[in-house]
């Protein structure tokens, strides 16, 4: 698909009009190294059995940072660095897993919906506004209550509510060329319609919804976490998990704040880095008025 | 001598959605029995104001849009009762340049890529393409390194000559062209008819030219046919209809400025300059005018005239 | 003797991200109240600037320099613009798309109505009422037009409507930028029609913006022929026609379509260079068939017949 290389070399020329901004350097750079120490974690924590939860020590429950524990211990006695670095990288697997399957699933049926006949268009329209209607957090709840804890219906419920966002922006963006010229004429020459697609609607729908994903990955963060925080009790509280850490420490905020706080942190800086990397590329990618709206005021 | 394409009482029309839910439609004909032909080495202008049907008659001949009636005939074979195959092949000697290049392009490929499109179903191997793409590029005096670029970097009269490079490149024997010079300055515009008068002398070829703009058809065209909602009004030699036009609406536009009545076009009686025509009578409300022979291939549909 | 437009070394320019770009250089022009004056030229060449310019209608990053006078009032006076009272009241535009003009959400007769309104203070129902069916029937418009919405309408009668807003307030000044443009061939010419015999009756000083020659030709007096920011021909509309000295202005007549002339239209080659990268000297010389070395020089102007000016320094060798 030749789509994809130009695609990136696109957005690489939006990073670098984007990395004009100090803001964008921050948060692409903090993001940046959020996620590579989320990816390491598991292989540099001092604890890692603590960190994934197999292991408990209970006589060591809740003791304040020290040499020995970084950031102190949880109620359990696990050290809660190593359990904040197995958070972190669960944060970032999911997050990136999400944004990807959405936007992949989103970019197809978006697509599809603006090429196929009308009947089958309509109902693909359909099914995206009414996956849109869906607040995500009900639905992880129905999905929690169903299938149980764990990573798998906290990933499948996110990606519901995600993909038909990006099933929008796909669609409208085709729509909008599909009456084109260029789009029709291929077939007057012969050729088929899974060509105009792969080369003509394709490589016009792929950025803006690249854009989209890559502007949503802060908020994935944060809805992901508030779900695993109102339903941590749900889950398995052995499972490192950002929210769950914030939800179970709240317990102790006032005796032994390091509990909530340290997670806490984290998270916000995942999310707000993650955040602020997402609203710079979208602002870059959509001038509103590029001339000096400014002055009219 | 029979011509190289004749279109018969092609009918074209068009649902449009109307009302708040978009349930309800409206049928608009584009084409309501048009018959016009073009012999070998001919060069046949079509003008008309908008809704005129004159760019969907382009669109009908090279299978954009369907005709809900009537033949259009190739060497002889009638194009919609062909197979795809056959079709193809026939497409293959018809050339299509559309009306605003900035649209009929896409501005993610490369010029050379867009121009060697046409060729890419014909299983031409890559070296053939590369070379006539160079030499389809040098025929409308495009530089060989703007195969690279993209459509946007380019001035309006170098877009044009990528979509007529485009569109020569099947060595097509009929070049449509919709519009060719309407959103194109003066001196632009001059450049690009001065090619087409060009590559006709040197290709040979046959010319169908749309435009709104009887002056600059005139320049590229031996023949020229009038249109006016859907139906041929006059046609003949461009120096004939240009001297002396005989239908109603040839006179608007060709001389406007003696035209004292407000020319509005009538949808819904048979010749449509009734409301206004010096010499209506009764039937022209009711019956479609018949074309009437006045020259040598020059005809008018006006009842005046029989 | 009060001039409608007087401008003297007025230039225009736009503040953009890669700086200032002056699109319009000293223009000094002198347009007589009643007068139907078009500004000639191609796309790109500054006309509509100056037209936007003349109507008070610059954007704010827009920077301007010398002066511009409206019947006698200082409208422009170095980076000044002092447009309040002039703009919509006593010069109006009318532009090239009438969308852009008409408001989709209310009827032709509530748009006329707000602008009567604006300028007459409060009318009563049937005053208002009476003062729209009189615009419309300026126009040529049927009175049933008032209440419909402009989408419902054609092309040429939205652009009717569009004049019928601008000469609600009674204006003194019209400017008229390429009003015919998006309109099919003889639309073009009612519309041409339509606003000169305006332009007659209502004692207008008209200013056509245009890139038809054909139509100057029946709409305006006379003609300015704008190249790359300058004037570079100015005369009354005949002697540009047929007696026109700048080497640009010929070629641009010899690239015209004229029918039952079947010469070989000028082919004027290469392009109008892009505002902003003008070199020194005369702009139209890197595409002059006769520039010289006098020619990287700025033109002067020389009078060369009756109110007809031009600025070249090789006219004679035309």
């Amino acid at each position: 698909m030749t789509a994809l290389p130009e695609a990136l070399s696109d957005l690489l020329r939006l990073m670098r009009r984007a990395w004009r901004r100090p803001a964008f350097r921050v948060a692409l750079s903090l993001a940046l190294a959020l996620t590579a120490l989320g990816l390491l974690g598991p292989y540099v924590a001092p604890y890692p059995l603590q960190g994934l939860g197999v292991e408990v020590v209970p006589e060591k429950s809740l003791l304040s940072p020290s040499l020995e524990h970084l950031l102190g211990t949880d109620a359990m006695g696990r050290d809660i660095l190593s359990r904040v670095l197995f958070g972190l990288w669960r944060a970032v697997i999911v997050t990136l897993l999400v944004i990807s399957v959405s936007a992949a699933l989103g970019l197809f049926v978006g697509s599809a919906a603006a090429v196929l006949p009308k009947p089958v268009e309509t109902v693909f329209v359909y099914i995206m506004e009414l996956f849109i209607s869906v607040p995500s957090i009900l639905l992880a709840a129905a999905l929690v209550a169903t299938a149980g804890g764990g990573l798998v219906p906290l990933i499948v419920a996110l990606v519901l509510t995600w993909w038909p966002w990006y099933g929008r922006v796909a669609y409208t963006q085709a729509r909008a060329i599909r009456e084109l010229d260029f789009v029709n004429l291929p077939r007057v020459f012969g050729l088929s319609r899974l060509y105009v697609v792969r080369r003509h609607i394709v490589p016009h729908v792929v950025p803006p919804v690249l854009v989209e994903a890559l502007s949503d990955l802060g908020s994935v963060v944060i809805e992901m976490s508030t779900i695993t925080f109102i339903f941590g009790a749900a889950q398995s509280i052995s499972e490192p998990d950002l929210g769950v850490m914030i939800g179970l420490g709240l317990r102790y905020v006032t005796t032994h704040p390091w509990v909530a706080l340290f997670p806490a942190i984290f998270l916000a800086l995942l999310a707000i880095s993650f955040t602020v990397f997402g609203e710079v590329l979208y602002e870059e990618a959509n001038p509103v008025l590029r001339k000096r709206w400014f002055k009219w005021f | 001598m029979s011509p190289l394409l004749s279109v018969e009482d092609l009918y074209v029309a068009f649902r449009t959605t109307k009302g708040g839910l978009g349930l309800g439609y409206r049928v608009v004909w584009a084409l309501r029995g048009v018959s016009l032909g073009v012999e070998e080495g001919e060069s046949l202008g079509v003008v008309g104001g908008s809704g005129s049907g004159k760019s969907t008659l382009l669109k009908a001949v090279i299978g954009l849009v369907k005709p809900l009636k009537g033949s259009i005939i190739y060497q002889g074979l009638d194009i919609l009762k062909l197979g795809w195959p056959q079709r193809k092949r026939i497409l293959r000697e018809i050339g299509y340049v559309p009306q605003e290049p900035s649209q009929s392009m896409d501005p993610k490929m490369s010029v050379g890529d867009i121009v060697v499109e046409p060729l890419l179903a014909l299983g031409i191997p890559r070296r053939s393409q590369e070379h006539l793409l160079g030499s389809v590029l040098e025929l409308v005096d495009l530089p060989r390194e703007i195969r690279g670029r993209s459509i946007r970097e380019l001035s309006g009269g170098m877009q044009q000559r990528v979509a007529i490079a485009r569109a020569l490149i099947t060595k097509p024997k009929l070049l449509l062209l919709d519009e060719p010079t309407s959103s194109l300055d003066v001196s632009t515009s001059a450049q690009i008819l001065n090619l087409l008068k060009d590559l006709r002398e040197t290709l040979g070829l046959s010319y169908i030219v749309v435009s709104h703009d009887i002056d600059s058809v005139s320049y590229v065209a031996d023949r020229v046919a009038v249109m006016a909602l859907g139906i041929v009004v006059e046609v003949g030699p461009t120096d004939r209809v240009l001297a002396e036009p005989l239908h109603p609406y040839t006179r608007v536009l060709v001389e406007p400025e003696k035209v004292e009545e407000e020319a509005t076009l009538d949808p819904e009686v048979a010749c449509p300059v009734y409301r206004w025509c010096p010499w209506r009578e009764d039937r022209c409300a009711t019956e479609r005018p018949q074309p009437v022979e006045v020259g040598r291939r020059h005809l008018v549909m006006c009842w005046n005239y029989l | 003797m009060v001039l409608a437009i007087r401008s003297y070394r007025l230039s225009v320019g736009y503040e953009v991200d890669e700086g200032l770009v002056w699109v319009v250089d000293r223009l000094s022009l002198e347009v007589g109240v009643g007068e139907s004056y078009c500004l000639v030229g191609e796309s790109g060449c500054g006309k509509s600037t100056i037209g936007n310019t003349i109507a008070g209608l610059l954007p704010p990053y827009a920077v301007t320099d010398g002066i511009l006078e409206l019947m006698g009032v200082k409208a422009v006076e170095g980076r000044l613009r002092r447009f309040n009272g002039l703009r919509g009241r006593v010069v109006v535009r009318i532009p090239q798309d009438p969308a852009a003009s008409l408001n989709p959400f209310l009827t032709v007769e509530e748009q006329l109505e707000e602008v009567l309104k604006a300028h007459l203070g409060q009318l009563t129902e049937a005053e208002a009422r009476r003062r729209v069916q009189h615009l419309l029937s300026l126009v040529k418009l049927p009175p049933e037009v008032a209440e419909v919405y402009p989408h419902q309408l054609s092309g040429g009668m939205k652009q009717r409507v569009a004049i019928a807003l601008a000469l609600a307030p009674s204006p003194k000044v019209v400017v008229a930028d390429e009003p015919t443009s998006a309109l099919d061939a003889y639309l073009k010419f009612s519309i041409a029609r339509l606003l000169k015999a305006l332009q007659l009756a209502l004692g207008l000083t008209l200013i056509f913006i245009t890139h038809d020659l054909t139509l100057a030709r029946y709409v305006c007096d006379r003609v300015a022929v704008v190249y790359a920011g300058r004037v570079v021909e100015e005369a009354r509309t005949v002697d540009i026609l047929e007696g026109a000295v700048h080497p640009y202005t010929k070629l641009l007549l010899r690239a015209v379509p004229r029918r039952l002339n079947s010469g070989r239209l000028a082919d004027i080659p290469g392009a109008p260079p892009p505002p902003g990268r003008y070199l020194p000297g005369c702009r139209f010389r890197p595409r002059c068939p006769i520039a010289s070395e006098e020619c990287t020089k700025d033109p002067e102007v020389v009078e060369v017949g009756e109110g007809h000016k031009v600025y070249c320094w090789r006219w004679r060798s035309g």
